[in-house]
């Protein structure tokens, strides 16, 4: 009797109002305000390895961070175009980036807002792993080495350079990952700037002809060399770390040290220009240059490098001055890098 | 054109067309990047490699997919039942789950490796599809031809009958393979490299040349859209509605054989979910693994599976009443296509086109919270709920709408008293399938802030980087999570879903 002028005021009492109010509803979920500090954390990491720092950064300062990560599988492709679609309404404060290249290309896009003056906990890092103009700062490395299996091969027989790949004796037996993305791809434009293109191509094809395996990522390739489908491969020192902890017969050569020298990639931390948080980005970035943090990532099971020295660490990750570090200029090798992947792609076709 | 249908349409344009509307203005943007991409030699080699891939399944997976449903349907195979009940559950365990599971165990690789998986993922697409057209053959009908023919000439025209159906399954597991790399680039880990029209894409957002990702995504497009607009019109000129007087066609006697037919069934099950699950399960190790990860997931487990249900149940409401209204079109295949468009669509460019529109001032409750998944989701994947709701729409008596509306019931009292009653087993089905894909989506939301929020999130930031037996876990809470409203549905409704 009194339904129907009931539904007219309450629209929402009928079966498809009701779920219309429902849907609305679950729309607006997360439109409450929060009083609590908070900056956002865009990370090409994953969410495990970056939360420990993390947690320690909330735990001494109070300020929540909302973390937005990356997968493997993605390989900071949806995080990056993230960024750069966001650019005009940033909602981003830092970028966190695993590794140079395409910290780099945001600076040049416009993406990444200068800190000047620089956070105070710079002032240590090594010259070569900080932008120059203010816009980025390196910390906590990876090297890039070569995993080899112990039960495949014989001490006598290790290979010690990049261009052991390209050896007929390890054809087929060898693997790289397809150079066209993440550290990979940094470390082959980094060849090119440094010994020259000519060089580089002929590694490269010599990694081709020596029917050298490709496969999708450092980690599935340490996991490979671990399980015994591959004597040994190019892949990132934190990659070997998990795969040497699972105990999987594994060491780590940090090859060419009578030449050129160990690749080192450092993580990046950068503040988003107009992102919401400016003064809670600063603090972050200035932590995750801390002594602390890189205390964190070291003692991680994935071991990253400090760069900073005198940092606590487990015995088995080294640091520079254990092992001879290649010579990057980073701003260039970001630079160049749109370039060398459209090559690296066709090469790797 | 009624107002409800204008409004109708505009929420699916919002909600599935703008975004992808948006993202491919930058064809016309950049339209020297654009044609540079399509004439580059790098470009068509890798689509010819895709198609081959296309090409081989389907070749494997029509045949297989086509005789299963005939077995399950229209003969006296033991426990057919059962075996339509289960033969769905492979679909709802995404490929890269079942190269996890069992590929690992198994050295295969290569183009064959990447073929079987896709085979195994997607023929339920095909069964299901042919099933239920195969559903509808009357007895009358298939006596006469069998009068006319003999047994052979049965199945041959069962076949004819089922085939646009299978067609849909077919470009349905299409849209699905197009836009993977993944899976290939997994396969051919160990021994020649496979490069495939969704590498060429993927380097295009890396390299930041969105005209040109825009541009390579149009073949694929295309490749999608016009066998299933196809394949969707040749089922509407086939499909009878069906007779209230109708009376399903006896099944045929296979005699000995039949349990040597039965073991195919039983094989492909067996590859397809009891391995993977038993797989999963052993390297998993122990329940207490299980237990702890789940514990350890319980906040992204109930976001997700609230997040799936909310998604199914929009695009079940918005599927429903454009499915109605559909009925009144002249030339349906517009609105095929204005459906089909998100979900053909890769996800990435999806992901584009949703941050540009959404990102805007007085938006930010959708576009930081759920909601700009929620609209995803049922952009994406609302022709998992427009297909089988469609299908039994397309099928009803209309004597008996016609009889109602002549005894002076209204539009709302028809779909209230008579559709909605008859299509309600196909409109539950629709929910759970729709469920079920949702939970597989991860490149459109990994862009998205909320999407970290999920499980399949989880699940993959955690492969490679967590321990073997982590990453098993939780890829077995994923499967069970994804197929758990699928065994509600069977455990109470006692029939398989309805896909069409």
């Amino acid at each position: 009797m009194f339904v129907a002028p009931v539904r007219r005021l309450f629209p929402f009492t009928s079966g498809a109002g009701l779920a219309a109010a429902s849907f609305a509803a679950l729309l607006l979920t997360g439109c409450g305000g929060d009083a609590q500090e908070q900056v956002v954390l865009y990370s090409s990491l994953n969410e495990p390895t970056a939360r420990p720092v993390i947690d320690r950064f909330e735990e001494k300062t109070g300020i929540r961070v909302i973390f937005q990560g990356d997968t493997e599988r993605d390989k900071t492709v949806g995080l990056v175009q993230t960024l750069l679609e966001e650019r005009h309404r940033p909602r981003a404060d830092v970028f966190w980036n695993s590794e140079t290249a395409n910290t780099v290309r945001l600076q040049r896009e416009g993406v990444l807002a200068r800190l000047d003056p620089p956070p105070e906990n710079a002032a240590l890092i090594p010259e070569a792993y900080v932008d120059r103009e203010g816009y980025w700062f390196g910390f906590a490395a990876r090297a890039r080495v070569l995993i080899v299996n112990t039960d495949l091969v014989d001490e006598a027989d290790m290979p010690r350079s990049m261009w052991d790949l390209t050896e007929e004796k390890w054809r087929g037996r060898a693997a790289l990952v397809r150079p066209v993305t993440g550290t990979t791809l940094t470390h082959m434009t980094a060849l090119y700037e440094l010994i020259g293109a000519e060089e580089t191509d002929r590694f490269l094809q010599g990694v081709i002809d020596n029917e050298c395996h490709l496969p999708p990522g450092n980690g599935r390739l340490a996991q490979l060399v671990g399980q015994g489908q591959i004597h040994f491969g190019f892949t990132d020192s934190s990659d070997f770390r998990l795969v040497k902890n699972e105990g999987y017969p594994v060491i780590a050569i940090y090859p060419d040290q009578d030449s050129i020298g160990t690749m080192l990639i450092p993580n990046t931390a950068a503040k988003i220009r107009g992102g919401p948080n400016p003064e809670n980005a600063r603090r972050l970035i200035n932590f995750l240059l801390s002594e602390e943090a890189e205390e964190i990532l070291a003692h991680h099971p994935r071991g990253h490098i400090p760069l900073k020295p005198d940092i606590d660490r487990p015995e088995p990750v080294l640091v520079p001055g254990d092992f001879e570090v290649m010579e990057v200029d980073f701003v260039r090798v970001g630079e160049q890098i749109a370039t060398r992947l459209d090559q690296l792609d066709r090469r790797f076709r | 054109m009624s107002i409800m249908l204008i409004m109708l349409i505009g929420g699916v344009a919002l909600l599935g067309l703008l975004p992808v509307v948006i993202a491919m203005a930058d064809l016309v943007r950049r339209p020297g990047e654009a044609f540079s991409a399509l004439v580059d030699p790098v470009f068509w080699p890798r689509l010819g490699t895709s198609l081959l891939i296309v090409s081989l399944t389907l070749a494997f997976m029509l045949p297989l997919g086509l005789v299963m449903a005939w077995l399950l349907v229209r003969t006296n195979l033991p426990a057919r039942r059962l075996g339509m009940m289960l033969i769905p559950f492979p679909l709802f365990l995404p490929p890269l789950v079942h190269v996890l599971s069992w590929f690992g165990v198994v050295p295969l690789s290569g183009i064959p490796a990447i073929v079987l998986v896709y085979v195994i993922a997607f023929t339920p697409f095909v069964v299901l599809l042919s099933a239920r057209s195969m559903d509808q053959i009357g007895r009358a009908h298939a006596e006469t031809v069998q009068l006319m023919g003999g047994r052979r000439a049965v199945l041959l025209d069962d076949l004819r009958h089922a085939l646009p159906s299978a067609t849909i399954g077919g470009v349905l597991a299409l849209v699905f393979m197009v836009g993977d790399f993944a899976v290939a680039d997994f396969l051919t880990s160990v021994g020649p490299k496979v490069t495939v029209y969704a590498d060429t894409l993927y380097v295009h957002h890396q390299a930041r040349r969105p005209g040109a990702a825009a541009a390579t995504a149009v073949p694929g497009i295309l490749l999608c859209l016009i066998p299933l607009i196809w394949a969707l019109r040749r089922r509407r000129q086939l499909g009878a509605t069906v007779d209230p007087r109708f009376e399903p066609a006896e099944p045929l006697a296979l005699g000995g054989i039949r349990w040597a037919l039965l073991l195919l069934i039983a094989i492909y099950l067996l590859i397809g979910t009891a391995l993977p699950l038993i797989s999963l399960s052993w390297q998993a190790g122990s329940w207490t693994t299980i237990l702890e990860q789940a514990r350890g997931a319980s906040d992204r487990i109930v976001f997700t599976v609230l997040l799936g249900a909310a998604a199914a149940t929009g695009m079940v409401l918005l599927a429903l009443p454009l499915m109605l209204f559909a009925q009144r079109l002249r030339r349906p295949w517009w609105l095929d296509a204005l459906i089909f468009l998100p979900l053909a669509v890769p996800p990435l460019i999806l992901g584009v086109g949703l941050i540009r529109l959404w990102n805007r001032p007085l938006l930010d409750a959708i576009y930081l919270g759920p909601g700009v998944l929620l609209i995803a989701l049922i952009g994406r994947y609302l022709a998992f709920a427009a297909l089988p709701i469609g299908g039994s729409i397309e099928r009803l008596d209309r004597s008996m709408l016609d009889a109602a509306r002549l005894a002076g019931a209204g539009s709302v009292g028809r779909t209230a008293g008579i559709t909605l009653p008859l299509i309600a087993g196909t409109v539950v089905s629709a929910w759970c399938i729709s469920f079920c894909f949702t939970l597989r989506e991860l490149d459109t939301l990994i862009m998205l802030r909320a999407g970290q929020r999920t499980l399949p999130f989880h699940l993959y930031s955690n492969v490679v980087f967590a321990r073997r037996e982590e990453v098993a876990a939780l890829a077995l809470i994923l499967a069970g999570v994804t197929i758990a409203p699928l065994l509600l549905y069977l455990a109470i409704a006692r029939r398989a879903i309805r896909f069409l």
